[in-house]
């Protein structure tokens, strides 16, 4: 019993090591996991899949390298959407200095993966135009929608065609874009208060507002979809794996007539899995079987110290 | 541009505007020298003037009408519609001077930490070789990713790696192989401290910490798909035998997950959220109306 | 070893050295922490000049010179130099007196200029934040029907019902009927109907969609039930917090206390979120060195 309550730190932090990293080692069909959607994923991937192909996305990227394990999963869910349905889109940051750099990075790595698999990468003017780090957001998004032919007039891009820098305005993305209205969507991936920020000022616009938050910001954020100020989520890891869920197997979808495995009842459409070629299922479902075996030990680890605990009490030995 | 600003204005990159620089430059700095000699008395006012008119901007942006469908080439009728054009097209000089000034204000963060360690590598304190090594890593850093920087402009050809030089594979190595991964393992190394922390205090002790430790393991229990999938598919499937309209379906893990984030959870984090709301708001307007006792003695 | 290759291995030294302060504080530990305070600090600089003042102060103040078409691209008009906004240095660097014991009361001018800003915000931002969550809020919290307890499969469809569902989908009145009894079925359920009707699967779907719309006017208890118990959470953990009057009295106490509880509910599933993101970060940092340095690196002889 003592022993129960005395588990020593080191042991446990080797078994968290190990319990994450052995299903690393499992052959993939065994990391494959069934896995219910929410709706406010549902809506998120929806509205995203339903978007006009050429539309133009403003997409704020404020996550870095630390939360990897969760935003990049959907930020790149994010660009492989985008790949599909020929989204153009705004890339800006408004949350911290390393953001821009970390989403070109991973623009480049998916660029990649789209290469080896014969499909056109995203390319700077023409399908995106990356606006860097804001340092002020709030007086941004105010811009965005009181006068965004004005919010990004000192920014520039480099348009390979001409062989120099121009105006963002000028580029494909931006010259049909008049209003914030114009815009198809306002995406945010972030691991911080940006998102406030932005819903404060973007919400009841006119455009509809998509967040892709982490798991520590999820609760709180799900207030903005519950009250329809954005218009779906998706939340941590788990919010990955649900949108990799739904980009690998459709929405309402069967091929074969049998029940469809994701089912949004709020949808009357269908909407066909992303092709293999786009590896719908990336990230969220490689990291997805760590995460049932780290939450099993902990868990375990709740249960054992209360186990101890009320055999300490049973023994008359808890004050 | 802000119409305001216009009226200062020369043609770009010629010797007319930097010259208007230059002036304006050693004027501000006269102005600030002047200002450094204002009596006590004064300095409160001179710092509820700058942040009220600063506010007032933004009041008036949201309460001003703004005149609808007025295009460029239209000319406004009175004052009221005049005045709005003139905020709205104000607005990107506006949020051009606010990212300015974050930008460099969070400059003093980084001062801070520069004049830190260098006293104490210069008063060779204790430690002072970390001190060292970090001011190399921050230099380093800057040096290189400037020359990346530089050189990027001058031959656009530099962002395809195929063509990259020593600052490009520089600057890669620096920003992704080291700070990139320090910061990713910064972060992560709280998981094992939280699962230590609970293990040793997530214990039931009262009804608050029953209901939560409750509640936060059925959350567990319903990120994790598996669990999710075959306790809502497979045992409510099981009794129901598959019919949706089946009322024990609302007892599925996944249906009692997300009652519990929509009916309790939801509205216990909208009540937090409203009373900062309103704390918030009660802030801003002390600060907007330097009503803070402790704002410009 | 490629480039790629060392630029993990790195990485892999930095996480384990900062991994061993788990164990106990050290040197190495402390050696990494300052080179990744330095690397931090130095990319900030570069970030701030590359991704905001240069576009948004520098790029203004001094203009652009006008750039003849090419062959490949129009010409770019000159934009102006606004020379005014040079002024924004001198009250930039008014923030570091903040550093001056005689000056220090002139740093409050650009924190204040920036607070103002922030300040005038908040009356915009409240409404905008909270007008729309305040209006969901308001629930019904009586039954409009006493038919069911929970929302139910079947429905009594008018004559009226019937003909314009009919009309819609184009399944007979007597299909629509039997539909009625029972509209939430699996797909297979949905292809059996439709066989045995004679029409599509998409028009017994589409009728289903119409049934459950029109259930779906209705309150039904159980939903009262749960909307008494979201204004309950919302009204009692207010109530908690509202400090501006002595919460006294047996109702008030036990209410007070009752919003503790239902809060305990929101932070324990808080807590299970937060223990998913955190989680998710070791996961991606395992899979770091596990994978991408052990498997895919070392062990594959990429690095050689």
């Amino acid at each position: 019993m003592e022993k129960l309550l005395n588990i020593n730190r080191y042991l446990m932090y080797l078994l968290l090591a190990l319990a994450v990293s052995i299903p690393f080692f499992l052959p993939s069909s065994c990391t494959i996991i069934p896995t219910l959607t929410k709706t406010s994923t549902q809506d998120l991937y929806i509205n995203l899949m339903q978007l006009p192909e050429g539309s133009t996305v403003l997409i704020e990227s404020d996550w870095t390298v630390s939360t990897r394990g969760e935003s990049a999963g959907q930020f790149e869910a994010f660009l492989k959407i985008a790949r599909f349905r020929n989204l153009k889109f705004v890339l800006l940051s408004g949350g911290d200095a390393q953001a821009p750099q970390v989403a070109l990075n991973s623009i480049a790595r998916l660029n990649s993966q789209f290469k080896a698999a014969g499909l056109p990468e995203l390319k700077p003017w023409d399908d995106y135009v990356a606006l860097g780090l804001f340092t002020d957001p709030a007086s941004m998004w105010q811009s965005v929608t009181t006068n965004f032919r004005q919010a990004f007039a000192s920014k520039t891009a480099f348009d390979p065609a001409a062989g120099q820098q121009r105006s963002v305005y000028e580029s494909p993305v931006l010259k049909n874009i008049k209003t914030s209205k114009d815009l198809g969507m306002v995406v945010i991936v972030t691991a911080s208060a940006s998102l406030d920020i932005m819903v404060q000022r973007m919400s009841g616009k006119g455009t509809k507002i998509g967040q892709m938050v982490t798991g520590v910001m999820a609760p709180e954020s799900l207030i903005y979809y519950n009250s329809g100020q954005v218009a779906g989520q998706s939340g941590g890891l788990r919010g990955v794996v649900e949108m990799e869920t739904m980009m690998s197997r459709g929405v309402n979808y069967s091929a074969d007539g049998k029940e469809p495995f994701v089912k949004a009842p709020q949808f009357s459409g269908k909407i066909a899995p992303l092709p293999e070629s786009l590896k719908p299922l990336d990230r969220g479902m490689s990291y997805f079987a760590s995460l049932h075996a780290a939450l099993i030990l902990m868990i375990a680890a709740v249960v054992l110290g209360n186990v101890g605990l009320l055999m300490q009490k049973k023994k008359g030995g808890a004050k | 541009m802000l119409s305001f600003f216009a009226q200062f204005s020369a043609p770009g990159y010629s010797p007319e505007v930097f010259r208007n620089v230059w002036i304006t430059l050693i004027v501000g700095f006269i102005f600030v020298a002047a200002l450094s000699f204002a009596p006590t008395k004064l300095r409160r006012p001179i710092v509820w003037v700058a942040t009220f008119l600063a506010g007032l901007y933004y009041i008036l942006i949201w309460l001003w009408p703004t005149p609808v469908n007025l295009t460029d080439s239209d000319q406004p009728l009175g004052g009221v519609e005049a005045t709005g054009r003139w905020l709205t097209n104000a607005q990107s000089g506006v949020s051009s001077i606010t990212q300015t000034l974050t930008a460099m204000l969070l400059g003093l963060g980084v001062f801070s930490v520069l004049r830190l360690h260098t006293n104490k590598l210069m008063k060779k304190q204790k430690d002072w070789a970390f001190s060292l090594v970090l001011l190399l890593s921050m230099f380093t850093m800057i040096a290189v990713a400037y020359t990346d920087y530089y050189q990027n402009q001058n031959n656009p050809k530099l962002v395809d790696q195929a063509n990259w030089g020593f600052f490009q594979y520089a600057k890669d190595f620096l920003f992704d192989g080291m700070l990139q991964a320090m910061d990713a393992a910064m972060f992560s190394s709280i998981a094992f401290f939280i699962l230590f922390a609970a293990y040793r205090a997530f214990r039931i002790r009262s009804v608050e910490s029953t209901v939560l430790l409750g509640t936060a393991l059925i959350v567990m229990l319903s990120l994790m798909g598996l669990a999710e999938y075959y306790l809502s598919k497979g045992v409510i499937d099981r009794i129901t035998g598959g019919n949706p309209g089946h009322f024990m379906n609302n007892f599925a893990l996944a249906e009692v997950s997300r009652w519990i984030e929509t009916n309790v959870q939801g509205p216990g984090i909208m009540a937090l959220g409203w009373g900062i709301g309103i704390g918030a708001l009660s802030m801003g307007l002390r600060l907007w109306l330097s009503l803070e006792k402790s704002g410009g003695n | 070893m490629s480039f790629e290759f060392a630029k993990v291995t790195v990485g892999v030294i930095a996480t384990l050295a900062l991994y061993s302060v788990l164990y106990r504080e050290n040197k190495f530990y402390r050696l990494v922490e300052h080179i990744y305070i330095g690397l931090a600090v130095g990319f900030s600089i570069y970030a701030l000049w590359k991704e905001t003042l240069e576009a948004n102060w520098w790029n203004v103040m001094v203009g652009k010179t006008e750039v003849a078409a090419t062959a490949t691209s129009p010409a770019q008009p000159s934009t102006p130099g606004y020379y005014l906004f040079a002024l924004l240095i001198p009250v930039g660097l008014l923030g570091y007196t903040v550093f001056s014991k005689r000056h220090n009361w002139m740093s409050r001018i650009p924190i204040g200029i920036i607070l103002g800003f922030w300040g005038g915000q908040q009356l915009q931002v409240f409404w905008q934040t909270y007008g729309p969550q305040l209006q969901k809020a308001m629930k019904p919290i009586l039954p409009t029907t006493t038919n069911s307890v929970f929302m139910p499969s079947s429905v009594a469809l008018s004559p009226a019902d019937t003909t314009s569902m009919s009309a819609a989908t184009g399944l007979t009145p007597d299909a629509l009927t039997a539909l009625s009894h029972n509209f939430r079925m699996s797909t297979d359920g949905v292809v059996e109907f439709a066989k045995q009707h004679s029409v599509s699967a998409d028009s017994v779907q589409g009728a289903m969609a119409a049934m459950s719309a029109k259930v779906g006017q209705e309150v039904y208890t159980s939903q009262a039930v749960s909307n008494i118990i979201f204004l309950i959470t919302l009204l009692s953990v207010l109530t908690y917090f509202l400090f501006s009057f002595e919460q006294k009295g047996k109702f008030i106490n036990g209410f007070t206390k009752l919003g503790r509880w239902l809060l305990m509910v929101g932070f324990g599933a808080m807590f299970g979120s937060t223990v998913m993101g955190r989680f998710a970060l070791l996961i991606d940092r395992m899979y770091f060195v596990v994978v991408e340095f052990l498997r895919d690196g070392l062990f594959k002889g990429m690095g050689g």
